[in-house]
């Protein structure tokens, strides 16, 4: 563990706490404070990550989860509304945050080994696509889980399911980028795009998981409760996915 | 028969047969962790899978699996089919819209990516792990010849930590880790390159990969050779379906007062 870097880690897990403690407690000022702070610290060691090893930082679970956590929280200050209620889509979004940085706290808290082939444009792709797509997919989720949460109850709510959807369709543009990319990186590599083990049939089965929430019939509420439960956890299944491919 | 062609090409086709394409994906994913399946699955990557279905050491089990993988594939192709065909007149007849025309469009391109994809598994020819010391020579197909005519291997690789063991391609440095390959036909030569880590031959739907090298007095390399015909098809068609979708997003973005709220794209 590469002391400064891990210290880097927990200063910002505990201020994230706080925004979201903060945003619990109703008190929007200190969340917003605390918000933008935790984000520049984020920008901060993401780049000291990127000058030490001199890769672009998405090559282990530490390093892109850092890179989407910061997406994340420039995402959720530029297309969420800063209001007074003590749940809303922040409040989702920092919960997220929160679930990401809990996950690291299993892995290693370093850099990874440079590597011949990190500077090789399909490869960095492929990798900076994945933690853009989780970014983007963990900003939908947080969109669903406020649209299930004022079903019926707010008359935005129709606002709430279509940025939910945008979100998700960019996300699953920035995974089709990444797929586009891994699939030179593979040819390239191994003579193939397309190889039968673990990571290829994953990466099925979240493309295959996107198409079913984009093909959910019906236009009712019925049908539209479902399109956001289902849309809400997309991001959970990626993350689960990528996290089982990333052995601690 | 209308009713027929109507259900084929309902949406809620699509949700079961993506449901079931999500199972079946699913069983293959455990498949594949189990110590029993995954040596099968080592063996659908090193040849095509045409030439694999016919191979009688290969389990029944897996087989199976890849034909009901196949087979969903073809409902789903089939549906997508049957409703693109509605909507397109649908589209002509009633209601156009860029967005909706555009949808189309990305559907169409997704079962032609679909389709190429599928291709790739049984067309052509590929072979694996190909080891082959300098000068020697490999003939992937009558008339065509692969020779090695040079082979560099930095000192620190031929001679690694644990004697006898071979040098991981990802850890060998490729600028001074490479091999000369050159590519013949009818006996003439008709293109020659240095291959490293990541930068491959290729001369048409032909494709020369380094794999890796093998260590000892005589050094030799690990090739992977390919011909996918419908390969620069799919690698087309992909990043325009892609770039479908992205101007599709950018037209729906802002949501329109007007109609109904769709979840679908």
């Amino acid at each position: 563990m590469s002391e400064p870097v891990a210290i880097g880690y927990f200063l910002l897990f505990f201020s994230f706490i706080l925004v979201l403690a903060f945003r619990l407690l109703g008190w929007p000022r200190p969340e917003r404070v605390f918000a933008w702070g935790a984000m520049v610290g984020n920008a901060l060691l993401v780049g000291s990550l990127w000058v030490l090893s001199g890769h672009v930082p998405v090559f282990n679970l530490f390093e892109s989860f850092l890179l989407a956590v910061f997406m994340l929280v420039v995402l959720t200050l530029v297309f969420t509304e800063q209001g007074p209620e003590r749940l809303c889509i922040r409040t989702w979004i920092w919960a997220e945050v929160i679930l990401l940085f809990g996950i690291l706290l299993f892995y290693p808290k370093t850099r990874a080994p440079e590597r011949f082939y990190d500077k090789d444009l399909y490869v960095v792709l492929f990798h900076v696509g994945r933690a853009a797509a989780l970014a983007v997919m963990l900003s939908a989720s947080g969109f669903y889980a406020e649209f299930l949460r004022t079903f019926r109850r707010s008359a935005s709510q129709d606002d709430l399911l279509h940025m939910g959807r945008n979100f998700l369709v960019l996300g699953t543009i920035l995974f089709l980028i990444s797929e586009y990319a891994g699939i030179l990186w593979c040819l390239n590599g191994w003579g193939d795009f397309w190889r039968w083990n673990y990571g290829f049939l994953s990466s099925a089965f979240i493309m295959l998981y996107l198409m079913l929430v984009f093909h959910l019939p019906g236009r009712g509420l019925v049908s539209q409760r479902m399109h956001s439960i289902m849309g809400a956890m997309n991001s959970l299944v990626f993350l689960g996915i990528t996290v089982s491919r990333s052995a601690p | 028969m209308k009713a027929l062609g109507e259900k084929l090409g309902s949406l809620s086709l699509t949700t079961t047969t993506l449901i079931i394409l999500l199972l079946w994906l699913s069983g293959g994913i455990l498949l594949n962790a189990a110590p029993t399946f995954f040596p099968g699955f080592e063996s659908m990557n090193r040849t095509l899978l045409s030439e694999w279905l016919r191979s009688p050491q290969e389990r029944i089990f897996l087989k199976s699996w890849f034909i009901g993988l196949c087979l969903c594939m073809a409902l789903l192709g089939l549906n997508l089919i049957f409703c693109s065909w509605r909507r397109f007149f649908n589209l002509l007849k009633k209601n156009f819209s860029a967005a909706k025309a555009l949808m189309l469009l990305v559907h169409f391109l997704f079962g032609f990516v679909a389709l190429g994809h599928f291709s790739g598994f049984m067309f052509g020819y590929r072979y694996e792990d190909i080891r082959l010391a300098q000068g020697q020579v490999f003939q992937p197909a009558p008339g065509h010849g692969i020779k090695v005519e040079k082979i560099q291997m930095a000192d620190a690789s031929r001679t690694p930590g644990s004697p006898g063991r071979s040098p991981s391609v990802f850890d060998l440095n490729p600028r001074q880790n490479f091999a000369e390959v050159s590519l013949s036909e009818e006996g003439k030569e008709s293109r020659r390159q240095e291959l490293s880590f990541l930068t491959p031959l290729r001369s048409g739907a032909q494709q020369v990969t380094l794999r890796g090298f093998t260590a000892g007095s005589d050094p030799k390399v690990v090739l992977a050779i390919s011909n996918n015909p419908t390969l620069q098809f799919f690698l087309i068609l992909y990043p325009l379906m892609i770039a479908g979708m992205g101007l599709h997003l950018a037209i729906t973005w802002r949501k329109n007062p007007q109609r109904t709220n769709s979840p679908t794209p």
